[in-house]
């Protein structure tokens, strides 16, 4: 699993949905958080911010959407390990089978329960430990 | 051409509320019959709405979640696990972020079935006179429900044949 005193960067346009996410971090033990509105925003936090170490993104949001953000960061080679771990309400096939073809570690469908987040974030370690 | 099945279409947004009810507010739901009117006192009272565009190829629609304030702030607390007393606009974007999750549900469970429902964005009305409630006082089916916070609506704008233009 993830150490908890990872930084997580939580990106989503919602203000309560990141608050809910942060919440849901903080039961399972994280403490240190980064938030970001959408993706642009989250670029730039990722580039100046070097202790940020876990990405949780919204999908679906305007201007620059969680997958196009995925994107962006796995085309930096600085940043092609950095797990990153999509949110989405709309979990069809062919949009997990698309993140996962962009670098994905791991996704989590909203909403999602404490276990649930844990479990994905359990699976996403595993992924990028191999 | 596949035209939205009313029953599939009623239902898929249905199940979507109890899941975002139960997960998100932490709340048994339990949800009365369709009405085919909009109860007008929803439009009276401070009201908070959640609205999404519901698209598919042949069809457009719309969903949207009403709480009246109070019953809203008590459903925030239990999704944020604080207290929350007044409607800040930080607060308001809950009602979108439950509409998407809602709308998220029923378009992964539509599309199964052959729909072709697109990405949407949700909008938040808190506005009373918003001119876009106008459009849900007609052609809108109202359904209460009732959960450990207070009773809401969903209100389903009956899906309309989109015109097709020939070259």
């Amino acid at each position: 699993m993830f150490d908890p005193a990872t930084k997580i960067l939580i990106v989503d346009d919602m203000s309560t949905m990141r608050k809910m996410v942060m919440k849901t971090c903080q039961k399972i033990g994280f403490t240190d958080f980064a938030e970001a509105a959408d993706g642009v925003l989250a670029w730039e936090a990722v580039q100046n911010d070097k202790k940020i170490g876990l990405i949780i993104s919204d999908w679906n949001m305007p201007n620059c959407t969680g997958l196009d953000f995925l994107k962006r960061v796995r085309a930096d080679a600085r940043f092609k390990h950095l797990p990153f771990l999509l949110v989405t309400a709309e979990a069809e096939k062919h949009q997990v089978i698309e993140a996962i073809k962009s670098g994905c570690s791991g996704y989590v469908v909203k909403p999602f329960t404490s276990e649930q987040l844990s479990g994905a974030l359990e699976e996403a370690h595993k992924r990028l430990s191999k | 051409m596949q035209l939205i099945d009313r029953e599939s279409y009623h239902k898929a947004f249905i199940d979507g509320v109890i899941i975002m009810c139960e997960v998100m507010c932490q709340s048994s739901v339990q949800n009365g019959s369709l009405d085919n009117k909009s109860p007008e006192s929803l439009f009276v009272v401070p009201s908070i709405f959640g609205s999404i565009q519901v698209d598919t190829d042949f069809e457009v629609a719309s969903a949207t979640i009403c709480f009246n304030q109070t019953t809203y702030l008590k459903a925030m607390e239990r999704v944020l696990e604080s207290t929350c007393d007044t409607l800040t606009e930080d607060l308001k974007d809950g009602v979108a972020e439950m509409m998407n999750i809602i709308f998220g549900h029923a378009k992964k469970e539509l599309n199964a079935k052959g729909q072709t429902i697109k990405l949407a964005i949700p909008k938040i009305i808190s506005d009373i006179n918003n001119s876009a409630l106008e459009d849900l006082k007609i052609n809108t089916s109202t359904i209460p429900f009732q959960s450990d916070f207070g009773t809401f609506h969903l209100l389903i704008g009956e899906p309309i044949k989109k015109e097709i233009t020939h070259v």
